[in-house]
């Protein structure tokens, strides 16, 4: 696995994320004129774009652990791990 | 909102993740202010579309940095250790601790640190060796530049690493962002090359932020209709700025990473002394 990989990984989840986002907006748009879907259905998927982003996050820290363990680099395996159970407790606690 | 205000966010956004990517702070700064004096948000919800934001221009410059070869990884995820362990820390010491003083005292670090740089008129000498730790780890690394690819020391690791858990701490104190310590401490500390500083910092406030996402969310002050806007300006500003960093000098870089670590400053001895009086 290349260092770059773990960027495009990103730029497509971005992407998608913003994607999400703008179908949402078409959604909404829709729902304010001509009243066709709710309005809520929009604004759920405004909700999962947005929760893509932040486990986009995770998914950034786990790919990382790949890379490391692709280049035999323990230390920072193991940094990224720590760091992605982290991130988990942190998400997982609150949601 | 109307569509006015809608598009309005999407251009100060965009501007924000421009800003955002290009020094190394996220978006928050200027995100923050923007949603509560012009458009009259609840701080929190702004704080939180603060947040969304910085993990947007992280996420949106990530991929761009990665390929030009200024982001380190390994120094990355070695300093998020520490930024993970001092949040929890902070987060365990939250009842018990003066925010207001620490607010203060962390306002004027940041003003100290900010004279410092204008003072600080060339770019940073290189440095002749590495930290023998930092040479262990196998840390020291390319940057790619005009004149071929050079490799770059790090220095002074352990005390980087103390400043990332002060970092983490802060951020689970004061529920900030803690990217202009992060940059602080790889430049002035590490003295890591300034745009590897940027692009290193990028890639970790994503993660710090998101970390920090949760208990907003969980207090339902994540508002769907403020954070869209804020999240595609955000994405446009910070793509662009990903391209510009490896063309902007960095001299221009480090006076705008000057004039906001000195924004962030006052506003934090501001917060800090109106707590107090």
């Amino acid at each position: 696995m290349k260092e770059q990989q773990i960027g495009i990984v990103l730029r497509y989840g971005v992407l998608l994320a913003a994607l999400i986002l703008i179908f949402a907006l078409i959604g909404l748009s829709i729902a304010n004129h001509f009243h066709t879907i709710p309005t809520n259905y929009a604004l759920s998927l405004m909700r999962w774009g947005i929760l893509l982003l932040v486990a986009l996050q995770l998914i950034r820290v786990m790919l990382t652990a790949v890379f490391f363990s692709s280049q035999k680099e323990w230390f920072y395996v193991g940094c990224s791990i720590f760091i992605a159970f982290g991130l988990s407790y942190s998400l997982f606690k609150c949601f | 909102m109307s569509e006015f205000d809608f598009i309005t966010i999407i251009i100060a956004s965009g501007f924000a993740g421009l800003i955002g990517a290009l020094t190394g702070l996220g978006g928050g700064i200027i995100i923050i202010p923007c949603l509560t004096l012009i458009f009259h948000i609840p701080i929190h919800q702004a704080m939180a579309a603060g947040l969304i934001a910085t993990i947007t221009t992280s996420s949106g410059s990530a991929a761009t940095l990665l390929e030009q070869g200024f982001t380190n990884l390994k120094i990355g995820m070695f300093l998020e250790v520490g930024t993970i362990i001092g949040a929890f820390v902070g987060a365990l010491l939250v009842a018990i601790t003066p925010i207001h003083l620490l607010q203060t005292l962390f306002g004027a670090i940041l003003l100290s640190s900010a004279l410092l740089l204008w003072r600080q008129k060339n770019d940073q000498i290189m440095q002749k060796t590495s930290d023998p730790l930092a040479i262990k780890l196998g840390m020291p690394a390319q940057l790619p530049n005009s004149m071929g690819n050079h490799i770059y020391n790090v220095c002074r690791i352990k005390m980087g690493f103390l400043l990332m858990m002060c970092a983490g701490l802060l951020s689970g104190l004061l529920g900030i962002g803690s990217g202009s310590v992060k940059v602080l401490a790889m430049d002035q500390v590490m003295r890591l090359p300034y745009k590897v500083a940027t692009a290193t910092s990028n890639f970790i406030i994503g993660i710090t932020a998101a970390a920090s996402i949760g208990i907003y969310w969980s207090h339902g002050y994540v508002n769907e209709t403020t954070c869209t806007p804020v999240v595609l300006g955000t994405l446009c500003g910070s793509v662009l700025g990903g391209h510009f960093l490896k063309k902007w000098k960095t001299q221009l870089l480090r006076q705008i990473f000057m004039i906001l670590i000195s924004i962030i400053g006052i506003q934090m001895i501001y917060r800090g002394i109106g707590g107090l009086l």
